[in-house]
């Protein structure tokens, strides 16, 4: 087991030092860059001025291993290009956890309803609460949540004055994006608890159980539940990742001071920094959680033994 | 475009606008200076118990720090929190005056040398405003060590721009990288503060602009003693920013909110009457729309014809309808084999019906072009469109038929094969839904008029930046906003083939008009040299001007008194709520 997690964790900085090289280069690749995006042309010696300032009238090879060494030796991603003064490591550490807070609401809320529901449907095989669950599962899945978001924004906020249009800062200002944000994770673990879920009260052992006599809600919780809830493990791990790099459109719709719409915006902007930056930080993220999620494997489900010694 | 298009809506909601004459000349200004002080007199209305005015931004303002900011959005926040040298509001009898902010000015005989008095004003944190405040932050703005996007605004000023560029421009751009930050004397830069109060700027030649200039972001004061302690942070935070102007910040929590809450120790604050101002950062078009009806912001500017409806209904609502700074275009690249012929580009330009062209696709919302230069640009006190006329009217009167002209230019150039048969492509810097019926529109005009097939190719942005600077395209689509208010801002970056707009243009009887022009004091001569410079530009048609922009406010007729003026900057020093 240490074996193994030793191992794990030194793939992972490997898998990190290849993802932010090939970033690197790729984004420098793309046509474009920081002044164009602005949507300004400038004269010569403007331009001169800038590159220099940071760093970009040198050869691209240069500019990685400066920033290799500055975010090895000092964690340093550098400063925006696009939003002067401000280093891209405290945006992260001041965005993400922001988007984490609304986002782990919702995600939470939405695996309990949609793990819920996906019981009821199961149980209910063929019959109407199933067919209500598919059916809702099936409009959160194809439904995309800005549709909802802006149904709600609509009805909430425009229609009957409830909450505030957008805004943060203050718990009501959750209302709006958590809501909108729930249907995702409702549709898909509903969808997934009720076929795992039908897939183990197939098993041999369930009838087993139930011939020795053992209660309905003891079947479910001992039983199917503990089968049933390793697939929905495997989503947790990535999804976890997701929440801390929160939602573009989300955020954007609702004014959340979120690290979501740095992602899209450096991106349009070839804000060069802010796009590794987080790139590395969404990459790092999303290993390890996928890491523990393996690690977790092992203690529910005693049927996985991790190990180190096989290739 | 886009990007651009939304920056200048978003300019024009900050300072709205009306019609207006132009006072500008530093004689007038002598006389105006001494009793502009109540900005907020001489109305019918009281003002409210409440003064909190709920405005919004259309995005996250990049920085606060005057030199390295470059959107509009920061420049409307910084407006309210800096004090300039010269602010720019409607005078009593509804002219433009240049007014003194920070100071009152003379000028010397020549025109080149400006002595700039300052008043009794305060930093935030009580310091003095000083002139030497001004001069380090107008030398910093030059230094090429900070980078300033807008460097180039202060070109007039002696020793401002670095020599080698201004001379050789492009041809030492391989010694650049050897040569290492070239030698750069801050001394010999035309600005000095001769003591606390004065400050003196010299200019390399007289300016009609230079005023203007003054009264933008880039010659904000900031304060040496914060820029160092702070460094690259500096105009990053809300307590990383100091200030000299009527609002402090009290809140700015990114991509979400800025407050600003009136100074009291602003050298005028007896006549700012809000007290705080609440700005969202909002960027989604539902969600602005909705803040407004639900009053959560008191203006806003409406595109969709559904919602311009909603607004409309409401009775407290009044629509603003403002002339802008920007022209819309096609623009042609003048290395591509066919278009290299002025003829096709004429053709080209003249296919066009602008009428059309606005009612289709902007649903009658803007202007339909009447040349290349703006509709809000001024010589002296003349607007300049309406002194140079209708252009596109008489290109039309030149070119009443477009095929038969492209055909001519066709033959011209030993290209019979290609008379209906013509293949043409056009890029357009955005991919979104309303860019594909632009280029449907624009295939079905050219394939009428000119029988000519067009293919539209949709792009990033800064692909498309990145296409039009290799010149890999023959019709590009774009829009130009004037950062200056005289004519010169747009049409230098036509001169000298400057590859700024990147049709690769050149005409040495447009430079030198263009050259003249700038360094001619009198304003009729002037005005002359500039209508005769767009003539040719408008005969070699390098540019296809479409529309002029025009932006559509609604706001509650609660706010009184804002000064609707696109080229102000009084910010929320002007204006009140009554009866809300």
């Amino acid at each position: 087991m240490i074996r193994y997690t030793v191992k794990r964790i030194l793939m992972m900085f490997l898998t990190l030092f290849i993802v932010t090289t090939i970033t690197f280069f790729l984004m420098h690749s793309v046509p474009g860059d920081p002044l164009a995006s602005m949507a300004k042309k400038l004269p010569d010696y403007a331009v001169q001025n800038f590159y220099a300032k940071y760093g970009l009238d040198k050869p691209v090879t240069e500019q990685y291993f400066i920033f290799l060494k500055n975010l090895i030796t000092e964690g340093d991603l550098g400063e925006s290009i696009t939003k002067p003064g401000r280093s891209v490591t405290q945006t992260i550490g001041e965005t993400a956890p922001i988007s984490a807070q609304w986002g782990f609401i919702a995600m939470f809320i939405g695996i309990a309803i949609g793990t819920f529901l996906g019981i009821i449907a199961a149980y209910n095989r063929n019959k109407w609460p199933d067919y209500v669950v598919t059916f809702i599962a099936m409009l959160g899945v194809c439904i995309p949540s800005f549709v909802f978001a802006s149904l709600l924004q609509f009805l909430l906020a425009g229609k009957w004055r409830l909450v505030p249009t957008a805004g943060w800062g203050k718990p009501i200002h959750f209302i709006l994006p958590v809501t909108a944000a729930l249907f995702g994770p409702i549709a898909t673990y509903a969808r997934y608890t009720r076929s795992s879920v039908l897939e183990v009260l197939n098993q041999d052992y369930i009838l087993t159980a139930e011939a020795k006599g053992v209660s309905r809600s003891g079947i479910l919780f001992k039983h199917v539940l503990r089968n049933a809830v390793l697939p929905l493990i495997t989503m947790i791990g990535p999804q976890v990742a997701g929440v801390f790099t929160g939602s573009f459109v989300l955020e954007r719709m609702f004014s959340i001071p979120g690290l979501g719409r740095y992602f899209v915006e450096s991106v349009n902007a070839r804000d060069y920094t802010m796009i590794i930056g987080t790139t590395v930080f969404y990459a790092a993220l999303f290993i390890f959680s996928v890491l523990i999620v393996d690690l977790v494997y092992g203690l529910v489900d005693p049927r996985i033994r991790l190990s180190g010694r096989k290739a | 475009m886009k990007k651009l298009l939304s920056l200048m809506l978003t300019l024009a909601l900050m300072l709205s606008l009306g019609a207006f004459n132009f006072v500008a000349q530093a004689e007038e200004a002598e006389d105006a200076k001494e009793d502009f002080v109540e900005w907020n007199s001489g109305t019918e209305f009281t003002p409210d118990e409440d003064q909190t005015f709920l405005d919004f931004l259309g995005s996250e303002p990049t920085s606060l720090d005057p030199a390295r900011a470059s959107d509009n959005y920061a420049i409307g926040i910084m407006t309210n929190i800096y004090e300039p040298l010269v602010l720019v509001h409607t005078g009593a009898n509804g002219d433009l005056e240049y007014i003194a902010g920070g100071a009152s000015w003379e000028v010397s005989e020549d025109g080149t040398v400006y002595t700039f008095h300052l008043r009794d004003n305060k930093w935030w944190d009580g310091q003095p405003v000083t002139a030497q405040d001004y001069e380090y932050a107008l030398k910093r703005a030059i230094d090429p060590a900070t980078g300033a996007p807008y460097v180039y605004l202060l070109s007039d000023i002696l020793n401002a721009v670095p020599e080698e560029a201004e001379e050789a421009d492009g041809e030492e751009a391989e010694d650049a990288e050897e040569a290492e930050a070239p030698e750069f004397d801050m001394d010999a830069v035309g600005v000095k503060a001769l003591d606390n109060k004065t400050l003196e700027i010299t200019l390399k030649a007289p300016s009609a602009t230079f005023l203007h200039v003054m009264s933008q972001s880039i010659a904000f004061p900031v304060r040496q003693d914060k820029i160092e302690e702070l460094g690259e942070a500096y105009g990053t935070e809300t307590d990383k920013v100091l200030g000299n102007g009527p609002f402090t910040i009290t809140e700015w929590t990114h991509n979400t909110k800025i407050v600003l809450e009136k100074n009291d120790t602003y050298w005028n604050a007896a006549n700012v009457v809000y007290t705080t101002v609440e700005i969202p950062i909002m960027s989604d078009e539902n969600t602005i729309m909705q803040s407004f009806m639900n009053r959560e912001i008191f203006a806003a500017g409406a595109t969709k014809p559904e919602w311009r409806e909603k607004f409309e209904a409401e009775p407290d609502v009044e629509k603003i309808t403002m002339d802008n700074i920007a022209t819309f275009f096609m623009m042609f690249n003048t290395q591509d084999e066919l278009f290299s012929n002025a003829k096709v580009r004429r053709a080209f330009s003249a296919a066009l019906d602008r009428e059309d062209f606005n009612e289709t696709i902007w649903f009658g919302n803007l202007k339909p072009a009447t040349g290349w230069v703006p509709l809000t640009i001024y010589v002296g006190d003349q607007n300049y469109r309406e002194a140079a006329g209708n252009m596109i009217d008489k290109l039309h009167e030149d070119v009443p038929d477009p095929k038969a002209l492209l055909d001519e230019a066709l033959t011209e150039m030993g290209m019979e094969d290609k008379i209906d048969n013509l293949e043409v492509s056009i890029i357009l810097g955005a991919t979104d839904a309303w860019f594909r019926t632009f280029g449907e529109y624009l295939q079905s005009v050219f394939k009428e008029v000119l029988n000519v097939d067009l293919k539209v190719e949709q792009l990033d942005w800064t692909v498309f930046s990145d296409r039009v600077s290799k010149s890999d395209y023959q019709i590009g689509y774009m829009a130009w906003g004037s950062e200056l208010i005289e004519p010169n801002a747009m049409l230098l970056i036509h001169a000298d083939g400057s590859p700024q707009v990147g049709t690769y243009w050149n005409n040495e009887e447009y430079n030198k008009l263009v050259h003249k022009a700038q360094n001619t004091v009198d304003d009729a001569e002037r005005l002359q040299l500039y209508i005769d410079a767009e003539k040719i530009l408008m005969e070699e048609s390098p540019v296809a001007p479409v529309v002029h922009s025009v932006t559509n406010t609604y706001r509650y007729d609660f706010l009184k008194n804002v000064d609707d003026l696109v080229w102000g900057n009084m910010g929320y020093r002007q204006g009140f709520i009554s009866g809300r």
